[in-house]
């Protein structure tokens, strides 16, 4: 029986309890005396990544359920037909040419947690708290991108509780 | 650690559950994890401080 019954699609909910019980086989190696606070802290940076990705992972089935093609799309004004009207100099031009809103439809691979989260709390399917909430999870994920930190970030088990109960809020949230 | 997961007789994955042994998790990964080998996985992350996690396992 899977932790995650209430998904639909099968490749969905068994990545997903493959997901979670990797947290589960982690949490006590991130736990034992066996291990040292530098080896402890990537555990829990690896279970950061993973209760990330669960989450990501719900809410854009939720966005795939509830969001219709027109929440999918964006409009931005774009130039066509571009003219030289006057050169001021060689890194200043005046220009001519139409000025068109147009639609663009958001791609699946390109769609993120940011995105999504956005997504459902214009929707009013994911309220204040809830957003800011995950949008801290995402935050704490993307520390893994460490190229322009300035210190070693360590991770602690309040960083874990928190992101967990994130995870908890948002499997309550898409059984609705 | 162990290259494969754990799956049953048909060959599906088992997702460790709440009642799952802790003892099962050392065996399976030959680590000693400092607590008795038949605490159930949900209470020793009760015991822990991870109830959000604990509450998301299925009995």
């Amino acid at each position: 029986m899977s932790h995650f019954n209430y998904v639909g699609n099968s490749t969905l909910r068994n990545n997903l309890d493959i997901a979670f019980d990797h947290i589960l086989t982690l949490i006590p190696f991130s736990e034992s005396n066996d291990y040292g606070q530098l080896e402890k802290s990537s555990f829990r940076k690896t279970i950061i990544i993973y209760t990330a990705s669960i989450i990501e992972a719900l809410l854009f089935n939720r966005v795939n359920e509830k969001c219709t093609k027109d929440d999918w799309t964006s409009y931005k004004w774009e130039l066509e037909n571009i003219r030289e009207l006057y050169k001021v100099d060689d890194q200043h031009k005046i220009i001519g040419g139409d000025y068109i809103l147009k639609p663009s439809v958001l791609k699946l691979d390109k769609i993120n947690l940011a995105i999504i989260n956005k997504m459902l709390h214009d929707k009013k399917l994911v309220d204040d708290d809830l957003f800011e909430r995950i949008d801290k999870v995402r935050l704490l994920r993307n520390d893994q991108h460490f190229g322009t930190h300035r210190v070693i970030k360590e991770y602690v088990k309040t960083d874990l509780e928190f992101v967990f109960s994130v995870a908890k809020e948002v499997t309550k949230l898409v059984q609705i | 650690m162990t290259k494969t997961r754990t799956k049953n007789s048909s060959g599906q994955f088992v997702a460790k559950r709440y009642d799952t042994k802790i003892g099962s998790i050392e065996k399976q990964y030959g680590v000693n994890l400092g607590v008795r080998s038949d605490t159930k996985l949900g209470n020793y992350l009760k015991d822990k401080g991870y109830s959000s996690l604990s509450e998301m396992l299925k009995p």
